[in-house]
């Protein structure tokens, strides 16, 4: 076994063939699809919330908290600030405050990042809820300011 | 926008709920973590089984991420502790099992290099240096394996690898001086 000069060659050597390894096996697909279907079956705490009146016959329409907190924290992430908490009060599957801990970016004003997120909040609860619901007040919170360059890798 | 904070967004998305942003995450760092957990000593199901159980409790604990650390590291992490506290539970292992199961990993990595290279006299050594390899790591103590995996194979740095494992670099580098030192004590065959 001559093939390699020293053994720390011979380490190198195989270090690099085990990097090189394909990593997208064939049981990796088994084991997304498991792990996402359990995932999906925990979910995240958290109810429904009722959208406009019941019809003539009863029904009712509703939407659960996490899509509705998926929807703001996109519409909250933007290049001067984000969502770290989004808390939905409701009252009987009525919406009826959302409280939002904001981190901005350095060099951020605070009062234009609150009314912004304020507008894109309320932007989203017109989109979702039924005209015949009130718009609810929108608390936001300032939890920490934060300098772009440390998420850098 | 780049990779890291691309990355905080799939953390924080998923964080409020977003399954979609969890798929990514889990795609962009499980095969990883599967190659960690095999190269650890774990066979094919107890790997299989310690990613999904690393990776379904981040998704129960994303709210109390806190960013400390990187989000790779806080997954190695929960994935460590479940891969040693399997190979604690597991029977002792005859040597000749650990021979032959390292003589399967370096099988498939052979195949892994035939994709990658034509040349059959590269693929036939490169098969047999990684077999050797392979042997040599589960010979290590399992602290020093990780910290040798970690560095060498999963590029971390000294203080991304201390937080997966729970220590302070300076245990780190003693750790994978003593891998380094055994590993080519152990490879001396090719020289």
């Amino acid at each position: 076994m001559n093939q390699a000069q020293t053994p720390g060659a011979a380490i190198a050597r195989a270090t690099d063939a085990m990097r090189s390894e394909p990593l997208e096996t064939a049981g990796w697909i088994d084991i997304t699809a498991s792990v996402m279907r359990r995932v999906s079956r925990i979910g995240r705490p958290g109810g429904s919330l009722r959208i406009g009146a019941e019809d003539d016959h009863g029904s009712r329409t509703s939407v659960t908290e996490s899509v509705v907190r998926g929807l703001l924290q996109r519409a909250l992430d933007t290049g001067s600030h984000h969502a770290e908490k989004i808390h939905l009060v409701t009252d009987d599957q009525r919406l009826v405050r959302i409280q939002i801990d904001l981190v901005l970016t350095y060099n951020t004003s605070g009062d234009n990042a609150a009314a912004d997120a304020r507008q894109a909040v309320l932007a989203i609860c017109e989109r979702v809820l039924d005209e015949s619901d009130p718009l609810p007040p929108v608390d936001v919170r300032i939890t920490d300011v934060e300098d772009p360059d440390s998420l850098a890798p | 926008m780049s990779p890291g904070s691309a990355e905080m967004r799939l953390v924080r998305a998923a964080t409020l709920g977003d399954e979609q942003a969890f798929a990514q995450l889990v795609d962009a760092h499980g095969p990883r973590m599967l190659r960690f957990a095999v190269k650890m000593g774990a066979d094919e199901q107890e790997a299989a089984d310690a990613v999904q159980e690393a990776l379904v409790s981040a998704w129960r604990n994303l709210p109390t991420f806190a960013g400390r650390s990187s989000f790779r590291t806080w997954l190695f992490r929960l994935l460590h502790r479940r891969v040693v506290d399997g190979l604690r539970r597991r029977r002792p292992t005859p040597l000749g099992e650990v021979v032959e199961e390292s003589v399967d990993a370096g099988r498939s990595t052979a195949a892994a290099a035939s994709h990658a290279a034509g040349d059959p006299e590269r693929i036939a050594i490169e098969r047999e240096l990684v077999t050797a390899l392979n042997s040599a790591l589960l010979e290590l103590p399992s602290t020093q394996r990780a910290c040798w995996l970690l560095r060498e194979v999963e590029e971390m740095a000294y203080d991304e690898i201390a937080d997966t494992l729970g220590t302070t670099p300076g245990s780190v580098r003693g750790n994978l001086h003593r891998a380094r030192q055994r590993l080519a004590q152990q490879m001396e065959a090719w020289r």
